[in-house]
């Protein structure tokens, strides 16, 4: 009996150690603690002394010891066993304590921190050891570990969810320990049949979760939606509200709505410049977002490494860049970027070009592949101001059919929307002009770049006739979306791109970059076709920079709009990373945005479904004297008179009068209580049962069947209700 | 309940010649019955004398009486080896402890050493007279009086030695209307010469071996414990309730309930008796004394204080 008791002590004991250092772990991580081995065999060492029931003097001196030992040895070269060791460790507690009294927490010193770091690790296995030994139960701190490993993960950069899983089986399997323990306290073959019950459920339930399909998350990344859930975001103002998080995604037939920001990282890349990675493009426009025609599918097939063309412009760089990526998420597609030209991978792989997607995928004879790390070989396309100038607004009418599908418009579109472009476009001269002032336009005419209170376009509303005249809010795919539209407006062929922004520098190497791109850089831009030229990229986004390689081969007049927008894009250039950082571009949408929207849209539903709830549980709480007694009959009556069944039924009724506001004194015995009550209710219904009840309770065990005394139960419960 | 008509039948006879003064009767038949020993503490003339009679000529007791005084000796009490010239041999002649019920009048009036004679033998059921150990007949029940304390020329018992009363017991004054029925029932007869034996000593001895088959259930005998406990951490007592207090209790509930006619005690029972059985074993601090706090008032509290359990499983 004895040893059991140990036993079960000494399991608590391992457990409490273990979940402790769980605690530990991601402390030391995250704080930068060296040696974190000492302080877990600190831990060991107290919870141990614990364990034996150690005095109180010995244990504290052992401890004192070991922390003495720690200090002197790390921060100073005296042997432990000498009068200077004593001295430094006396002095440095003196002088930190002086600091403390003078509250100058900032002149503390190191030894001394780490003293009190041992001194609340000391406390904290104190604590603990309470908690067992009095409380008998750890699952308070069981729970606080779980949470406190659950903000740990989602608001640093530890990793918990391996831990999480040690916690749950730990804390589960202890819980379960000492709960089985204090329940049958006299009974010994019950609790080794619940303890061996307990260790299978727990270990059937823990493999069980182990080798289910785990679900990727459903919700964004929490501390960007904090910040976004602030009042001055939110719904917006124009549209249903639907928020949605930020990412790549193939769907962008619905586009509009706010986004919350994700940085959750899709990939690396190492360059020796900025680039944008383009995905493909889209060339139908639904008035509400967009969809790929599908004329004939044409495929080019390449190998690894042999050169292609994407169909810009040549390139006079002299040779090519690199573009090294290392996917983080996998996307069955390769980014790539202006003038790719080949590319190659350790990993097996064709290509396959897309030629009205303009997507670039990897596959090979089973289809397409997902590949991790590969290399885009290109060179950038050039093109010179003066052929720009001279591109035909004429030479429009005369554009090849197949181009044809870049001029598409859909018949809902509003008439203002082709007058604006019209009048943005009038005193232009060339094509290349024309769509300069229509990027051009939306950095003046009042709009503004973000990502909430962004309408969503219900009903007949246009999203490119809202943008453009109603809410003039948006991020990169309004901007992006409107500017094809306008372009095409005036016959000028265009289409919208999808892919990434260039993302942040997170390493320096050699004159070499490495960029992290994470779902917060998915973006949209512009192209379009200009006769004799081709396609050239445009980027009509406030706070987004991505000028094509145009050699200024003619003179600019001091007032000419393009040298004054030349200028306005090198600052620009120089505050994007903080734009970019700041507010985070969105692209689309993402992954699992169909449930991410409906949470976001009944979200207030839900509110007001709790606070529903809760409002009923409370009434039903304030008013359970009204209905708990007619459950209280209904339960008992169906149910055979037993003498235990009676003992229940009394201690129900105990309660029941307590909640009436008769409750019993604790030192009133059960027969005095009695006649209260039934001075209170009249007659002597109270004294029956309770005497009967006293019988059975004190007594050696009655042999009659108290059914006699269902009526004066029922009786009293009745009153108590009516 | 056969041994409750027996008791209520004692009870009867003791109040024709007791008036009023019912509790003090069943207590001590409770005390009697639970095999202890009672301590009244009152002045002379309230009736402790005649409820002692009454109790012994109901039952048909051999009736004995020790007055203490100053100059009584311990062979006074248990008796003494006389030599008897014809037999050539010591003669053993009990003293008056050798009854069944025996009034010690007076008991601090006496010498310590010969109320320790009486309480020994109240203790052991024995005495021992020049190495040979006499045991004293049952049933053997003791009725001791003292004078309150604050009389003079008194030795007070100490603590030891009262715990040994199963009971300590207070007669009290009769209300007028109580003594005037006293004086009407003494006018013309003395009733105690009247009254009948209605059990025999075997029939006692019986009961008293009945009241130890009172079921005493585990709630209850923690709820004692628990009553004696609080009186030990109690911050006005000195000494609280000894292990031979919670037994007293104990005892002393399972024969009050047998008198009620119940085969198990309850947590009335122990509430009722708990201020008798406890009180003159507790000595409070002085300050308590000071604060002008009684030993009674404490015990109340505590009773006041102390939750009855009402549910099987409060282990504590």
């Amino acid at each position: 009996m004895r040893q059991r008791t140990l036993l079960i002590e000494g399991l608590t004991f391992l457990a409490a150690l273990l979940l402790l250092m769980e605690w530990l772990g991601p402390i030391a991580e995250l704080t930068n603690i060296g040696y974190i081995r000492v302080f877990y065999i600190f831990v060991a060492i107290s919870f141990l002394l614990l364990f034996i029931k150690t005095p109180w003097w010995l244990s504290g001196l052992v401890k004192i010891g070991y922390i003495y030992w720690f200090i002197v040895s790390i921060y100073t070269e005296y042997p432990i066993v000498s009068l200077d060791g004593v001295r430094y460790f006396i002095s440095e507690l003196v002088y930190n304590v002086r600091q403390l009294m003078t509250l100058d927490l900032t002149q503390m010193t190191d030894p001394f921190r780490t003293i009190l770091f041992f001194i609340l690790l000391w406390m904290t296995v104190y604590l603990i050891g309470y908690w067992i030994r009095m409380r008998a139960t750890l699952f308070v701190f069981f729970v606080l570990t779980v949470v406190i490993i659950g903000i740990l993960d989602t608001f640093t950069a530890y990793d918990g969810s391996t831990a999480i899983v040690r916690v749950f089986i730990i804390g589960l399997g202890v819980s379960a320990l000492l709960f089985v323990f204090k329940l049958h306290d006299n009974q010994k073959q019950f609790r080794y049949r619940g303890l061996i019950f307990t260790a299978l459920l727990l270990l059937f339930s823990v493999s069980f979760a182990i080798f289910l399909p785990k679900a990727g998350p459903i919700w964004p990344d929490p501390v960007p939606y904090f910040y976004s859930s602030n009042p001055e975001s939110g719904v917006g103002s124009g549209g249903s509200g639907a928020i949605n998080k930020v990412g790549y995604d193939e769907d962008d037939t619905q586009l509009g709505g706010s986004f919350v920001s994700d940085d959750t990282e899709v990939f690396q890349v190492r360059a020796t410049s900025r680039n944008y990675y383009r995905v493909e493009t889209k060339d139908t426009y639904t008035s509400k977002g967009w969809i790929q025609s599908e004329p004939q599918i044409v495929y080019d097939y390449f190998q690894q490494g042999q050169e292609f063309s994407l169909g810009f412009p040549e390139s006079a760089a002299p040779e090519a860049e690199q573009l090294e990526f290392t996917m983080q998420s996998e996307f069955p597609f390769l980014f790539h970027t202006y003038g790719t030209e080949s590319v190659e991978s350790a990993e097996p792989f064709g290509l396959r070009f897309n030629e009205s997607t303009n997507r670039l995928d990897a596959v090979d004879e089973d289809g397409t592949l997902e590949p991790t790390e590969y290399t885009v070989n290109f060179a950038e396309p050039s093109y010179l101001l003066s052929e720009l100038r001279s591109t035909q607004i004429e030479d429009l009418a005369t554009l090849e059919p197949e181009l044809n599908r870049y001029l598409q418009l859909p018949d809902t579109l509003p008439q203002r929307v082709r007058d604006l472009a019209v009048d943005i476009t009038a005193d232009q001269e060339s094509v290349y002009d024309q769509a300069k002032a229509i990027e051009q336009y939306f950095r003046t005419n009042g709009f503004v770049y973000s990502q909430n209170n962004v309408a969503v376009p219900e009903g007949d509303t246009d999203y490119v006739d809202q943008f453009l005249f109603d809410t003039k809010i948006g991020y990169c795919d309004n901007f992006s979306t409107s500017m094809v539209v306008l372009l095409r407006s005036v016959g000028i062929p265009a289409r919208w791109v999808k892919g990434f922004a260039p993302g942040e520098v997170i390493e320096t190497d050699n004159g070499e970059q490495v960029f992290q791109v994470t779902n917060n850089n998915a973006h949209s831009w512009v192209e379009a076709y200009l006769p004799g030229i081709g396609w050239m990229n445009f980027e009509p986004t406030i706070g987004f920079t991505n000028t094509p390689d145009i050699e200024f081969d003619i003179e600019l007049a001091p007032d000419d709009a393009l040298a004054a927008e030349q200028q306005e894009i090198e600052e620009q250039e120089q505050q994007e990373q903080e734009v970019q950082q700041q507010e985070t571009d969105t692209a689309s949408n993402f992954s699992l945005k169909p449930v991410w929207d409906w949470f976001a849209q009944m979200k207030w539903w839900f509110v007001a479904a709790g606070i529903v709830v809760a409002l009923i549980a409370a009434l039903l709480y304030k008013f359970r004297l009204k209905w708990l007694p007619k459950l209280l009959l209904r339960k008992y009556r169906q149910k055979e008179m037993t003498t235990e069944r009676f003992e229940q039924m009394y201690r129900r009724l105990l309660q029941m009068l307590a909640l009436y506001g008769l409750p019993k004194e604790p030192g009133y015995t059960l027969t005095r209580y009695a006649n209260q009550i039934d001075n209170y209710f009249g007659g002597d219904h109270m004294r029956k049962l309770t005497s009967e009840y006293e019988r059975s309770l004190y007594g050696k065990g009655s042999t009659e069947n108290p059914e006699h005394l269902r009526e004066s139960w029922e009786y009293l419960i009745n009153r108590l209700s009516s | 309940m056969e041994a409750k008509t027996k008791i209520d039948h004692v009870l009867e006879n003791i109040s024709k010649v007791i008036i009023g003064k019912r509790e003090v009767a069943e207590l001590s038949v409770a005390a009697l019955l639970a095999g202890g020993h009672i301590l009244l503490e009152d002045v002379p003339g309230v009736g402790k004398t005649m409820l002692v009679r009454a109790l012994a000529k109901s039952t048909g007791a051999n009736f004995r009486r020790i007055q203490f005084t100053p100059d009584l000796l311990p062979s006074d009490v248990v008796g003494v080896s006389i030599y008897n010239p014809k037999e050539m041999a010591f003669e053993f002649r009990p003293g008056p402890i050798m009854g069944n019920i025996v009034l010690a009048d007076e008991i601090n009036r006496t010498s310590p050493k010969t109320q320790s004679a009486l309480l020994e033998g109240m203790e052991e059921s024995s005495v021992t007279v020049d190495g040979e150990t006499l045991s004293i007949p049952k049933p053997f029940f003791v009725m001791a009086t003292q004078n309150p304390i604050e009389h003079e020329g008194t030795y007070p018992l100490p603590e030891a030695q009262l715990d040994r009363f199963i009971m300590k017991l207070k007669m009290g004054y009769p209300t007028p209307s109580e003594e005037i029925q006293v004086l009407n029932s003494l006018e013309h007869s003395v009733p105690i010469e009247e009254l009948d034996t209605v059990i025999t000593l075997e029939e006692l001895i019986t009961i008293q071996k009945e009241v130890r088959t009172v079921h005493v259930s585990e709630v209850l005998k923690s709820y004692i414990v628990e009553l004696a406990t609080r009186t030990r951490h109690d911050p006005y007592v000195y000494l609280g309730a000894s292990p031979r207090a919670s037994i007293a209790l104990m005892r002393a509930a399972q024969a009050y309930a047998l008198m009620k006619g119940r085969d198990y005690a309850t947590p009335d029972d122990v509430q009722y008796l708990a201020p008798f059985v406890f009180a003159h074993r507790i000595i409070l601090k002085p300050e308590a004394r000071y604060e002008g706090m009684a030993t009674q008032t404490i015990l109340k509290d505590i009773i006041k204080r102390t939750p009855v359990p009402v549910e099987r499983n409060v282990v504590t």
